[in-house]
């Protein structure tokens, strides 16, 4: 079987509907030849190697297997900088501009090897200016949407993280994927009602809402963070199944899709021109005791 | 018999600055719920705790009123060495987890909302 590329495929509702379209033509192939060409490829945001990572993993888990052929030689050269290319047969290049996030797929446990990893990573790129306390709580956020995404999503192939920045275009992108169950069918069942993906994905924004279910409650990384990124005047995206929303500042965007992605992607895009200085008390209550049910 | 509160440290517990998994949690839960199931008044410090998630602290700390009162956590369990993000983040925790345990089974908020949405 042979999939074609689009020209492009940009964190843009064209390249999610790509995505969503490409892993539900895979899905039910078993023990088959896949050969993506990407002969006309012209532009592949490199933090979009997250999901299309995911769905070639879980196509090759499937007995099937998978090849990449007549890629373009600089988007070859941007996905060995990341360290995808290297699981589809390719091999890496040297990041000399420091630009990339790399492509990791972490496995349901590895919650602190994560925050090594956003650590090493994000941090230390060209995020907006933060006071440490400010840093602190911003990286606790992203955790927590790692987090969920381990704990609601059952996904059986870990989370899958990519990142980029995109200089010219003054943006930091961070994607994380779970080929899991999907915001539409965990808040379904949680509110044991159907309801469209779209409304399980604003419902999980809402403040406090969680499926997390049992004696623990859930995060709130998912709410912070879109508060953060419209105060940057960055771009929150989530595509669930066939749910594909889009924050952009203040600004919110919804689209059913024709096609629904098996799990959830959540991109972060933070705007690297903002010269809001994110500050926050950073004093520690040394010695000072206060009663957690006060 | 006067006694001196038990005191807790979170680092040791879980062996590391880093206090983001629900794993890790749990095991603070554990040994939170048998102090307190031994009668003792509890000081949980968090010094040297670097990172902190809800999901760690609602494991931990937010299931407790699976068990005990909050009359009873209110004059037993004390925390102390907080950040100040850190003290925010609990706060949080405590709030959501009386929303949850005073009404699980219908800890629905909005429900109607996205019914209709839906």
């Amino acid at each position: 079987m042979q999939i074609s590329f689009p020209r492009e495929v940009r964190c843009n509702l064209a390249g999610y509907s790509w995505l969503a379209r490409t892993g539900a033509q895979l899905e039910p192939l078993r023990r088959e030849e896949i050969r993506f060409c990407g002969r006309g490829l012209s532009w592949f945001d490199a933090n979009l190697c997250g999901p299309f990572g995911a769905i070639l993993t879980a196509c090759k888990l499937r007995l099937n297997t998978v090849s990449l052929d007549e890629i373009p030689a600089p988007i070859i050269q941007a996905w060995g900088q990341n360290g995808f290319y290297r699981h589809f047969g390719g091999a890496d290049f040297v990041d000399h501009f420091d630009t990339t996030i790399g492509y990791r797929r972490f496995t349901l446990d590895e919650d602190k090897t994560f925050v090594r990893y956003l650590r090493g990573e994000l941090m230390e790129k060209e995020l907006p200016t933060m006071s440490r306390s400010a840093k602190a709580r911003f990286e606790s956020n992203v955790q927590e949407v790692f987090t969920n995404a381990v704990h609601h999503s059952f996904s059986v192939h870990g989370v899958f993280s990519c990142g980029q920045h995109f200089p010219h275009k003054n943006r930091l992108d961070l994607t994380l994927t779970d080929l899991g169950v999907g915001f539409g069918f965990r808040v379904s069942e949680f509110l044991n009602a159907p309801i469209s993906s779209l409304a399980a994905i604003e419902w999980a924004l809402e403040q406090g809402h969680t499926t997390r279910v049992g004696n623990i409650a859930g995060g709130l990384g998912l709410k912070r963070l879109a508060q953060f990124l419209a105060q940057n005047e960055g771009h929150l995206q989530i595509l669930s199944g066939d749910g594909f929303y889009q924050q952009h500042g203040g600004k919110i965007s919804r689209q059913t899709l024709r096609h629904s992605f098996g799990g959830s992607v959540v991109n972060l895009s933070f705007n690297t021109l903002d010269a809001t200085f994110y500050s926050e008390d950073d004093e520690t209550s040394a010695g000072e005791e206060i009663a957690i049910f006060g | 018999m006067n006694q001196q509160p038990f005191s807790i440290s979170v680092y040791e517990v879980v062996g590391d600055s880093i206090c983001v998994s629900q794993a890790d949690g749990l095991r603070l839960f554990e040994v939170l719920k048998a102090a307190l199931d031994e009668g003792c008044e509890v000081v949980l410090s968090f010094a040297g705790v670097e990172s902190l998630t809800t999901s760690f602290l609602t494991a931990a700390v937010g299931q407790l009123l699976l068990h005990f009162s909050e009359d009873d956590l209110k004059n037993r369990l004390r925390a102390r060495d907080l950040k100040k993000l850190h003290t925010e983040l609990l706060g949080e925790v405590v709030k959501r987890s009386r929303l949850y345990y005073a009404d699980r089974e219908g800890y629905t908020l909005g429900r109607e909302r996205v019914l209709e949405a839906a």
